[in-house]
């Protein structure tokens, strides 16, 4: 998917990376930036729907998480869940996302989401979807997310860490 | 998100006594006998099952206290364009009421009031309910009414924030459930993040009865 050719400099600071920090990248063929887990909701009524996913970066390098797409739905933001001293929850729009090197970024239910607006009214639970992820460094990402119901979020993401991977 | 500490607002929920009608004596009177914290967060004092009333989604006027005595009942507070905190909540609950034996479904009951009266009309409401569990009972009122009826709940009243380019806008409001037991005393809240599998431990002990083996093997943790 999406094998974009670098260019030769980055490749060799790349390397010097990797004599650097060994065994930072394993094999060298490893992607550094993967998506996985992404999960679309098939909305509840008439509302938008909610997208959740998993960053794993195994580079050196930090990147930024721009912007999300996705043919189902007419467009998509990027959210935050903030909850404050009284109890009470929030929603904050987030502009960027940053990715830090060596680390999981989640984006799981009670914390960061992507909210697809109008999405197509055929989204349906078993449906696949396409969803393109635009980082700083690593450019376009395309990923395929399984839609799900709300009833599957529990299992299939985890407001806490998760017991397992699925 | 702490719930505790309320003791301040306690002299403020006076004035709305007609409405709830706190009990700190219920402390003591435990006769459902399976009452311990489980996942949630055990209210300093126990709330006495509200009297309000509000529009139902048919459109006719919903009595909490009368329609809902006697049974398990889970009530909470959102709005139907919240994609990520509120739909987890309520489907988590529907799938494990989902679960029960159809006598104790019969015992059990949602109740969801909307933050957000300007958008979730009440087809709008019936229809995003009708996506977890038919049943579920949506009300809708003016600000001002769901203002008084969390104050008397002492959670934090609902807030509408500052409008997107495109005219929509997000409602922060308190998302714990507040849970009344069959003999119409809330003890506990339950806030978000609980599990299914917590649910489906707490359920029947909110219920009165003790998990069975079934139950506390699903309700791993």
């Amino acid at each position: 998917m999406a094998t974009t050719w670098r260019p030769l400099v980055r490749g060799l600071m790349r390397m010097a990376a990797c004599a650097v920090v060994a065994g930072a990248c394993s094999g060298g063929s490893a992607k550094e930036l993967r998506v996985r887990r992404v999960y679309v909701v098939a909305p509840a009524g008439t509302s938008p729907a909610a997208m959740y996913f998993t960053v794993d970066n195994d580079g050196v390098w930090a990147d930024t998480l721009i912007s999300i797409s996705t043919p189902a739905a007419a467009g998509a933001e990027l959210h935050e869940t903030v909850a404050q001293a009284s109890g009470m929850l929030t929603m904050a729009p987030l502009s960027l996302v940053n990715v830090p090197a060596h680390a999981v970024t989640a984006f799981a239910p009670g914390g960061r989401h992507a909210m697809l607006t109008s999405p197509h009214a055929g989204l349906k639970r078993g449906d696949t979807v396409t969803v393109t992820f635009v980082f700083m460094r690593r450019g376009e990402l395309r990923a395929r997310a399984a839609v799900i119901s709300y009833a599957d979020v529990d299992t299939a993401t985890a407001a806490r860490p998760a017991p397992s991977e699925p | 998100m702490r719930i505790g500490s309320r003791f301040r607002t306690i002299a403020g929920v006076s004035r709305v006594a007609s409405v709830v009608t706190l009990a700190a004596a219920a402390c003591t009177n435990d006769q459902s006998g399976y009452i311990e914290q489980g996942h949630g967060v055990s209210l300093p004092v126990p709330i006495a099952r509200p009297a309000f009333t509000l529009s139902a989604t048919d459109g006719k006027p919903f009595a909490f206290g009368d329609r809902t005595r006697g049974k398990l009942t889970f009530l909470l507070f959102g709005y139907t364009h919240c994609p990520d905190v509120c739909p987890v909540h309520v489907a988590n609950i529907a799938e494990v009421l989902r679960t029960l034996p159809y006598a104790e479904r019969q015992r059990a009951t949602l109740v969801f009031v909307t933050t957000d009266p300007d958008r979730d009309s009440l087809p709008v409401l019936r229809a995003w309910l009708a996506s977890f569990d038919s049943t579920f009972v949506g009300l809708r009122g003016t600000k001002s009414e769901i203002d008084a009826l969390e104050y008397a709940l002492q959670i934090a009243p609902s807030i509408r924030g500052p409008s997107n380019p495109d005219g929509t806008y997000e409602v922060g409001h308190a998302a714990q459930v507040i849970v009344f037991q069959p003999d119409d005393f809330a003890r506990t809240v339950y806030p978000f993040g609980v599990r299914q599998a917590e649910w489906a431990k707490d359920i029947p002990k909110l219920l009165g009865r003790p998990p069975t083996l079934i139950e506390r093997l699903t309700g791993r943790s």
